[in-house]
């Protein structure tokens, strides 16, 4: 009998179903170039409204997919407004140029956006300026460095030197390993398994990161965000934590030392009895701070 | 007077006159100049003898007609002896190669679909509690007035800051069309600025 009546439910709501959605028209503009790679090439791209995608390849080459996509219930509209999107794929000596942008007046009736799928040699440096989409990175060896506004940026693999500025969006950074000074505002932010030497500077966010044995120096100055410091081995590691105005939650069995040198100000240390140990540095203001032991953590 | 004396007195005067010695090179060259002279009108002479010849008049109308014509061209005769010829051929069959292998521009290409979308989704409220707010933020304006709370101001510095960022989500919207990502993003800023204002209105 149950069944039935959720059979005859779906029944009664399929033809609901199909009046809601409407059939999009979807024109695709594709651009592909491709480069030999000399030593001392790198490549900048400057997104609006842009999703990147970067991966090493094994070949020496830079390859370039673009895909302008413009998406409108009347076709003609989509077709007229894909080419309101200017790109430019251009190299001026050892720099490849990527670009696209509306012009100042424009304004487009079709929902559009770019697509950047791009491969290079993994030693090849990467400079992303992109607003509104996408910046994702995987597996380079050499410099990353991307500034960003309302997007989401993914980090996997790399090494060598990152540098990031981002207001808004989110940053996901996994397996990375090098120097990287990262400056965030209102940036939800999480890393797992880092390694090497991070200098961070946060304001309104949501901030998780994950060290691993790598990982040599932590300085972390957050205004107004939620620190959450996960470490596989707490004890291994030197902390010299300070909080302003900033509810603390410290792991069990470690013997902090707590000292409040101002009203509202809480100095926390500890330091390992090892010859060489990796430091935390931290400073929370007007947030909160967590430190405990690393557990599994799902992607947002 | 007679002959003989004035031949007597022109001896005399000519004695009297000054010694001049010509210079020893001179000779030679008046012995070269007579030989010179002598074989010159030797060959007059014989040039004198020699039989008159005219060519006939079809003779001078070819040359004249050829002439006429331009000259015959040997490029290669001529890029060999002139180098710089050779440079500049050079240079524009390169610049040429060069301008086609750069010309080309990255391929582009077209592709049509279609896909459902439920477009219902994009419809625009999030102006629908803009007076709510108005409301608050100008109470919370006159608590300012009267009491001089850093934390207070703050909010209101904050609040502006999310002001300016819903209004770049807005404008995106605007220019690039409606889409589900940025309507994510401005969903946050909005629910940020639900918690200022709700943090105001606690102050109030």
């Amino acid at each position: 009998m149950k069944q039935i009546f959720v059979l005859l439910l779906f029944c009664l709501s399929a033809p609901c179903l199909l009046i809601a959605q409407e059939q999009i028209h979807v024109v695709t503009k594709k651009i592909n170039e491709s480069y030999n790679y000399r030593e001392d090439y790198e490549v900048n791209i400057e997104g609006d409204r842009a999703e990147v995608y970067i991966q090493p390849n094994l070949e020496n080459k830079i390859l370039i997919d673009i895909e302008v996509i413009a998406k409108h219930p009347n076709q003609e509209q989509a077709e007229k407004d894909v080419e309101k999107m200017a790109t430019i794929v251009k190299r001026l000596k050892n720099k490849i140029y990527i670009r696209n942008y509306l012009d100042a007046e424009e304004k487009s009736e079709a929902q559009l956006k770019v697509i950047y799928r791009i491969t290079v040699p993994a030693q090849c440096p990467v400079y992303i300026k992109n607003a509104y989409g996408v910046a994702e990175v995987d597996n380079l060896t050499n410099s990353v460095k991307i500034n960003s506004k309302f997007s989401h940026v993914s980090l996997q693999g790399l090494t060598g030197n990152m540098d990031l500025f981002t207001r808004y969006g989110d940053i996901y950074g996994q397996s990375l390993s090098g120097n990287a000074t990262i400056a965030s505002h209102r940036t939800d932010m999480i890393l797992k398994d880092i390694e090497g030497t991070y200098n961070i500077d946060a304001a309104y966010g949501n901030i998780q990161i994950y060290a691993s044995a790598g990982l040599l120096d932590l300085n972390l100055d957050a205004e107004k965000s939620q620190v959450m410091l996960f470490n596989p081995d707490l004890s291994s590691f030197r902390y010299d934590l300070t909080t302003v105005s900033t509810p603390t939650l410290l792991p069990e069995g470690m013997d902090f030392e707590i000292t409040q040198p101002e009203p509202n100000v809480q100095r926390i240390q500890y330091t390992p009895n090892n010859e060489y140990f990796p430091s935390f540095s931290v400073k929370v203001t007007f947030g909160t701070l967590q430190v405990q032991k690393s557990s599994k953590v799902k992607r947002p | 007077m007679s002959t003989e004396k004035q031949n007597q007195l022109i001896r005399q005067a000519i004695s009297e006159l000054p010694d001049y010695q010509a210079p020893e090179q001179l000779w030679p060259q008046i012995s070269e100049q007579l030989d010179i002279d002598q074989k010159e009108r030797l060959i007059q002479r014989q040039l004198a003898q020699l039989p008159d010849y005219h060519p006939p008049e079809t003779v001078w109308t070819e040359i004249a007609e050829g002439l006429a014509k331009a000259p015959p061209k040997n490029t290669w005769l001529r890029l060999v002896r002139q180098p710089l010829t050779w440079a500049a051929s050079f240079l524009l069959l390169f610049s040429l190669y060069w301008l086609v292998t750069q010309s080309q521009g990255p391929e582009v290409s077209y592709t049509y679909t279609t896909q459902a979308e439920s477009q219902w989704l994009l419809e625009s409220d999030w102006d629908a509690d803009e007076a709510d707010f108005a409301e608050v933020v100008q109470l919370h304006q006159r608590y300012l007035r009267t009491f001089d709370d850093q934390s207070a101001a703050s909010l209101q510095e904050e609040f502006d800051e999310l002001n300016t960022a819903r209004e770049e989500i807005k404008e995106t919207l605007d220019r690039y069309g409606k889409d589900q990502e940025l309507i994510r993003q401005l969903a946050a800023i909005e629910r940020a600025r639900t918690q200022i204002v709700n943090q105001m209105a606690q102050q109030i």
